[in-house]
């Protein structure tokens, strides 16, 4: 399942998704994981891709390799370089991880974030800053290890398209109400709509399509 | 203007001379702002750490108190602390006064807030994001202290260094704590001080080469250390 | 499907942010409380005194320190302890005496002398607060206060030169014409403009200087009137970037005399004479004071052969002794 979170800039999304992951425990209610309360194991399942990945000051190699190292498993040569090629970034596994574009430090983050095949995957805009192509690239990527992995995906978005491309279901945030509605009803919804139309249309004028 | 340079010949003259009485001098110095530097760095480095990294309350006031901290006169540090080991002080009996341990307490006091107030900057910019990346990976308490370490490895050479060279450059605190007591207390800054009033520029000169070449030299070498390219 | 999916429900969840708020409120409440509670212990804090007499620290002292004193010269069973505390001015280390002759005490008695230079004010201060063990300073009345005051054990002559008046060559106030007669000779300088400048730090040498105003009956004043508050050889190297007047101990001026441009203009006043004492902390101050370290030094500095080491010491360099003994036995 790949669940989308959409809203407005401060509308909330980066906290709540935060939230869940368990990087902020400062709210009111509960959140619930298969109906169990949050405990400090849960982190082995869980990964979290920042909007601005932080790479560590090593090669590309050893970020992706960290998870691995710190959960002291084996056969990281094999995994890490599993990971590489299916994100397809294994032409830069001894770059200096500092020194990236944008697109290649979500790819590294993202191949980093997966390499330990978490259960949720939880991902803040992870195409935002970067260029058509390396989104195009991404989007397939997420789909692809949704699909084979059966993992639970969790993506907040500001883009309307990429939402509806990439996600089963969709939750949007706003004035702190999130309404949940499947793809096929935001469609209907946005084609009620002539405000939303108008939206769609400028979408799609930016990515060129 | 013939003396300055007669005094940079003596200088060199005395440098090349092996005197006893100066390596001791230029040896105590080192050991003390060492030493100093080390403790500091032990407490400074985790210190700074601890803040940048956790919220809690009154978090504004302490991390006012340690930039405000990293300005202190290092003269008033030695009064205060030749207040409180002088033996009619509260820790008179400890026989601390005079004495390079004293010293070195002195410049620890002196260097702490500095390293603390560098390494809470630099942590509190990047310190949570590299925490996070740990966490979020699986790492212990312990992991993600070793990422912030090692991350911030660069920084924390600058905090040392600059520690080291506030610690080896200043002369009021050892003075007042050590009394530039000749074979015991003496170290490269006080000796400067003495003889220049005592008109032996020579040797004073020829000190405050050595004093420099010092701090140029550990600057070198800790940011080779780090891989430092710039 | 094989695998279960991973199901997340959000139950009436609320953030907070006014986390920052509520303590920035606090905060304000605190720094109020704070000046209240600051104004209300400066009243009460203004009344009070607190100054504490000597302060007996009840201690274990120490192994090596233990205190007999004793003044039996042949006694060699007493402990004189690892070092004692020397407090003297700066004139007398600056001179380099201290340096010549103490090796031969540390040989004799294997004691560290740790030599602590100052002006005699903070030296006679440091013997009323117990910090040191003996007090190696020239300021005669000073000191017999200080033992009639009980602070001291008893006072000895050790030594003794003279000060000098120095000046530029040119010597623009005339002063020489004076011969050796300070009192006319202060009179001169107060009348000229040129300047003088002053110890201004409570020392031996500065006690000295304001004595010769006093009994020329001059109160010196004004912008010609420089008051240092710095050791001798400091005051020396000011006055010379002046080329003004000072007074001086003839030791320390000797040793400056090749780096600076002043000469001797008015000596051999019989008010110049600088007369050096000796005398033993009080060993009841407290119990850090090593009495018979300080005994054995007295000993070994009046002995005839460390008062002959002193007659000699300067004499190769300058001609002339720095210091003339005059121990009494």
């Amino acid at each position: 399942m790949i669940h989308g979170v959409i809203g407005a800039n401060g509308a909330g999304k980066t906290t709540l998704l935060r939230s869940i992951a368990g990087l902020d425990k400062d709210y009111l209610g509960e959140i619930l994981y298969d109906e169990k309360n949050y405990s400090e194991s849960l982190i082995q399942d869980i990964t979290y891709i920042s909007q601005k990945p932080y790479m560590l000051q090593r090669t590309v190699f050893e970020n992706v390799a960290y998870p691995l190292r710190v959960r002291k498993l084996d056969d990281i040569e094999n995994r890490v370089m599993c990971i590489l090629k299916q994100i397809g970034v294994e032409h830069l596994k001894d770059h200096d991880a500092t020194v990236l574009s944008a697109g290649e430090r979500e790819k590294v983050s993202l191949a980093r974030g997966l390499v330990f095949n978490p259960e949720l995957i939880l991902m803040d805009e992870p195409t935002a800053s970067i260029d058509p192509k390396s989104v195009q690239d991404l989007e397939k990527i997420i789909i692809d290890y949704q699909r084979t992995q059966n993992a639970t995906v969790i993506v907040v978005t500001h883009n309307l398209s990429q939402a509806l491309r990439m996600c089963d279901t969709l939750s949007i945030l706003q004035e702190k109400d999130l309404h949940t509605v499947t793809r096929e009803e935001l469609f209907e919804s946005i084609q009620e709509h002539n405000k939303m139309d108008q939206l769609m249309a400028q979408d799609y004028k930016i990515l060129g399509v | 203007m013939n003396y300055i340079i007669d005094g940079l010949i003596e200088a060199f003259q005395l440098l090349i001379s092996f005197d006893q009485e100066i390596y001791r001098i230029i040896g105590l110095s080192i050991g003390v702002s060492f030493t100093s530097t080390l403790l500091s760095s032990l407490i400074g480095i985790v210190l700074g750490m601890l803040i940048g990294l956790h919220e809690f309350p009154f978090k504004r006031i302490v991390v006012r108190c340690v930039y405000a901290f990293m300005a202190l006169p290092p003269v008033v540090v030695g009064l205060f602390v030749a207040i409180v080991i002088s033996r009619r002080g509260p820790l008179g009996s400890m026989g601390l006064m005079f004495t390079p341990t004293a010293m070195i307490i002195a410049q620890t006091i002196l260097i702490t807030p500095i390293i603390t107030g560098l390494i809470y900057n630099a942590v509190k910019e990047h310190g949570d994001a590299i925490n996070e990346v740990a966490l979020i990976l699986g790492g212990s308490k312990f992991d993600r202290l070793k990422l912030v370490i090692v991350e911030m490895k660069k920084t924390i050479a600058v905090a040392v260094t600059t520690g080291f060279g506030r610690g080896i450059s200043e002369v009021g605190a050892v003075m007042l704590v050590g009394g530039n007591i000749k074979g015991h207390t003496r170290v490269m800054t006080t000796f400067i001080a003495m003889n220049n009033s005592m008109g032996n520029y020579s040797k004073s000169i020829a000190m405050g080469i050595v004093l420099i070449g010092i701090a140029v030299a550990t600057n070198m070498m800790i940011h080779r250390l780090t891989g430092d390219d710039v | 499907m094989g695998k279960n999916a991973f199901f997340v429900h959000l139950l009436s969840l609320k953030f907070k942010r006014d986390r920052k708020l509520e303590e920035e409120k606090m905060v304000k409440k605190m720094k109020k409380w704070l000046v209240v509670l600051a104004a209300f212990a400066m009243l009460t804090g203004c009344s009070a005194q607190a100054t504490p007499e000597s302060v007996v620290v009840v201690e274990e002292s120490t192994p090596e320190a233990v205190v007999e004193a004793t003044e039996d010269t042949t006694d060699v069973n007493v402990d004189l302890g690892e070092s004692i505390i020397l407090s003297t001015t700066t004139s007398t280390e600056n001179s380099g005496l201290l340096a010549f002759i103490l090796p031969d005490f540390t040989e004799k008695t294997g004691l560290e002398v740790k030599v602590v230079a100052v002006g005699t004010g903070k030296a006679l201060q440091m013997g009323r607060d117990g910090e040191a063990d003996v007090l190696l300073v020239h300021a005669k009345p000073s000191e017999e206060t200080f033992v009639a005051d009980g602070h001291g054990v008893e006072r000895f002559d050790v030594m003794y030169n003279d000060f000098v008046i120095i000046g530029p060559e040119s010597d623009p106030a005339e002063l020489a014409s004076t011969k050796s007669d300070v009192a006319a000779s202060f009179l001169k300088l107060n009348e000229s403009d040129a300047s003088f400048v002053s110890r201004g730090d409570d020392s031996g040498t500065h006690k000295k200087e304001k004595s010769l105003w006093a009994s020329a009956e001059i109160t010196p004043e004004g912008d010609n009137y420089i008051s240092a508050g710095k050791g001798m050889g400091d005051v020396i190297q000011m006055t010379d970037e002046l080329q003004a007047y000072t007074m001086s101990d003839r030791a320390t001026y000797l040793s400056l005399s090749e780096v600076v441009e002043l000469n001797v203009i008015v000596e051999g006043d019989p008010i110049l004479f600088n007369q050096y004492g000796v005398m033993a902390v009080d060993p009841n101050k407290n119990e850090m004071i090593n009495n018979a370290g300080a005994n054995a030094f007295i000993e070994w500095l009046l002995s005839q052969d460390t008062q002959s080491m002193i007659s000699e010491f300067g004499v190769e360099k300058y001609g002339q002794p720095l210091f003339i003994p005059n121990a009494k036995w």
